[in-house]
This record gives C-alpha cells, sequence and structure tokens, in this order.
C-alpha cells in the first residue's frame, strides 16, 4: 500500500502484512475473468436492468398485501369477539337465561339492548313498550326480539280466544294483538291492576 | 491515461480497455457475484462516461474508476439487503455462478468475512494500489481511518482463513 503514513519500525509489520495480502488477493483476484463483459465500450448503451429493481416492488407488494390481509383478519376477529360478548351479556341476566335472539335474525346485539330497557319496572319502560311486546321477556317469541324499536309492527301473533274478547274501555296499554300469556311480568300486572283501579 | 483528463470518446475507450478487469474484479470483490459484477461494471463504466466531464484533477482516473465502481457496488450491496428483508429468505450471495465462484478461493472467503466497508478499503488499498489519501476522498474519511481500518481487516481476513484452514494456520 502506497499509504505513506507508515513510519517507524513498529509499522513495519504491518506493512510486511499488507504486502503478503497483497499479494495473495492479486494472485487469486487476478484469475477472475468476466464471461459477458464487452472487450470494448459502447457509450449510449442502456444500462442493464438491475435484478432486483423487478424484484423488489414485487416483494414489496407481497409484503403490504400480507400486512393488510393480517390486519384485516384481526379486525374481523375482534368484531366477532365483539359480538360474543354482547350475546354473553343478553344471556347474563338473570330469568333471560335461554332467551337469546334468534342466531338467523343475525341481531345479536339488539336483544341485550332491549333487554335492559324494558325488563325494568319503569313506568317510561312500560310507556315506551306500549307496542304489543311491552314488558315481554326477550326472545321469548321470537319474531318479536327480531324488531325491538317501539314503533315496529310486531309479527301477526296466534291469537287465542280470550285474545278476542272485546277490551275494556281504559285498558289503552294494553296491545290487541298480543297475547296476554306473553306479559307475565308483575309490572305489567300491577300496571294494569292501576288501570283498572283508575277507571272504577 | 491513468492520470489524464477522458475527455473525448477515444479517450474513455482507452480507458476502458485500460480498466475493464481492473473494474470488474474490484467489484467482483465486492458484491461476490460474478453475474451480478458483470452487469454492474458496465453500469459503472456508463455512469463515468456520462459523468466524465465532472471529472477533476484532485483523483487520477483510476482512482476516479474506481471510486464509480466501489459506489456502484455499495448500492447493489444495500439493495440486495433490502431485497432479501422483503423476501424474507435468507440467501447466499449470487446465483449458481457464485457457487460455481465459492469453491475456487480462500481470499472470496476472506473478503465474505469483511463488511463492504471493509472490502471496499481492502480492495481499494491492496488490489487497486490505491493510497492511503486517494482511498479516503473515495470512502469520504480520513488516511488514518483507512489506515486503521485496513489493518482491522487483515486481522478479520486472517482469522477467517484460519478458521477455514485450521491445519494451514497452524
Amino acid at each position: 500500500m502506497r499509504n505513506g503514513l507508515s513510519s517507524g519500525p513498529s509499522s513495519s509489520r504491518h506493512d510486511a502484512e499488507e504486502a503478503l495480502w497483497a499479494e495473495i488477493i492479486r494472485c487469486e483476484i487476478d484469475s477472475w475473468n468476466p464471461r459477458r463483459l464487452p472487450a470494448r465500450f459502447q457509450p449510449g448503451t442502456p444500462q442493464p436492468s438491475h435484478r432486483f429493481r423487478g424484484t423488489l416492488p414485487a416483494a414489496f407488494a407481497v409484503w403490504l398485501i400480507l400486512l393488510l390481509a393480517a390486519l384485516t383478519g384481526l379486525s374481523s376477529n375482534v368484531g366477532g369477539v365483539l359480538q360474543n360478548l354482547a350475546g354473553v351479556r343478553a344471556a347474563s341476566p338473570p330469568g333471560t337465561a335461554g332467551q337469546l335472539a334468534d342466531p338467523a335474525s343475525g341481531s345479536g346485539r339488539q336483544p341485550s339492548r332491549y333487554n335492559r330497557s324494558h325488563s325494568s319496572p319503569r313506568p317510561s319502560a312500560l310507556a315506551t313498550a306500549n307496542t304489543g311486546s311491552a314488558g315481554a321477556p326477550m326472545g321469548a317469541s321470537s319474531p318479536r326480539t327480531s324488531s325491538p324499536t317501539p314503533g315496529a309492527q310486531p309479527p301477526l301473533p296466534t291469537a287465542t280466544p280470550s285474545d278476542l274478547t272485546a277490551p275494556t274501555p281504559g285498558d289503552f296499554r294494553r296491545p290487541p294483538p298480543s297475547p296476554l300469556t306473553d306479559v307475565p311480568p308483575s309490572s305489567l300486572s300491577r300496571e294494569l291492576t292501576g288501570a283498572e283501579h283508575s277507571r272504577g | 491515461m491513468s492520470g489524464k483528463k477522458p475527455q473525448t470518446a477515444t479517450d474513455f475507450e482507452l480507458l476502458y480497455e485500460r480498466f475493464r478487469l481492473p473494474v470488474y474484479r474490484l467489484i467482483r470483490g465486492m458484491v461476490l457475484d460474478s453475474g451480478a459484477a458483470e452487469e454492474l461494471a458496465q453500469e459503472a463504466f456508463q455512469k463515468a462516461y456520462a459523468t466524465r466531464h465532472k471529472f477533476r484533477g484532485d483523483l487520477s482516473a483510476s482512482a476516479w474508476l474506481h471510486g464509480i465502481a466501489v459506489n456502484v457496488a455499495s448500492s447493489h450491496l444495500r439493495r440486495r439487503r433490502v431485497a432479501r428483508f422483503f423476501a424474507g429468505r435468507p440467501r447466499p450471495p449470487g446465483g449458481l455462478e457464485a457457487e460455481e465462484d465459492r469453491r475456487q478461493g480462500s481470499v472470496e472467503r476472506a473478503l465474505a468475512a469483511l463488511s463492504p466497508g471493509l472490502r471496499a478499503v481492502v480492495l481499494l488499498s491492496l488490489y487497486a494500489h490505491l493510497s492511503a489519501e486517494e482511498v479516503a476522498l473515495i470512502l469520504g474519511t480520513s488516511p488514518e481511518t483507512v489506515s486503521s481500518r485496513l489493518h482491522a481487516a487483515t486481522e478479520v481476513m486472517a482469522a477467517a482463513l484460519a478458521s477455514s484452514h485450521p491445519a494451514e494456520a497452524g
């Protein structure tokens, strides 16, 4: 090496080593000969397409697709977990075990909301439930559980002869198509008896 | 010719004839892949031809060309590293040709034990016979750093050769 920096006896050994390495390297590297490198320079020829220029975008695209797929799978799993949690919450209140919504209806989270707002004996809850399914436990009849909005028209239930009797004039809270057998909570019976007393 | 500025195409053709093999061999020593080295050598000469008007007199033509070759090889190594990262699989440098090449030389094994930076120092100093000042200008460092790196590189190469040939080393 012609570095000119080596001075003194301490560097003579390094110089000797470097000279030895230079000789070894030159002997071997000088045996490397190209196979296709042209002997004459051709200016203006396009630069050879590099092998990584094609693979790098493809590899990046694959990596991006895998990342998106992983994120999508993760988000769908989170959605599934939330739905399961909602189902557990719907099933957890006492007295409603086994009264989950019909899974085929696709409204797994609606029963819990409906049940929460209508299971309490508050009068407001009774007022909002004045559509035929008032106070009915969720899932007692599956068609009604799929339409929890108060203004929704419930499907026509199977009427019993007792339902066809004429309603009392003051019984404004009693839904005509709802069978009384489907209204067991004590809150509603209390309300009904209160109406009878007020009328009397 | 090695110290003259290549002003015309004829000058550059002479430069190419003179440095075709040294540049190819230096690049091959850097990337340790014969097939890629041929493409990269052509790329280096094309770059040198395109930027020949920027060539100043602070470096010899040999140092200027070898500097371009080292830059091209270093860029290739960086791209290869990124490509391997995205591909997710460790792969030996090169394909079948590199596999053939690996059989032949102990120097190649010793160079493979070095980092690209140390490889550049070794090849520019010990093979291209550039001075420490020229190597420092090419690599953007000081001549003292070049000397210390060269010393460290020779130790690493000796250790690599000793581990690959324990009988000869003993």
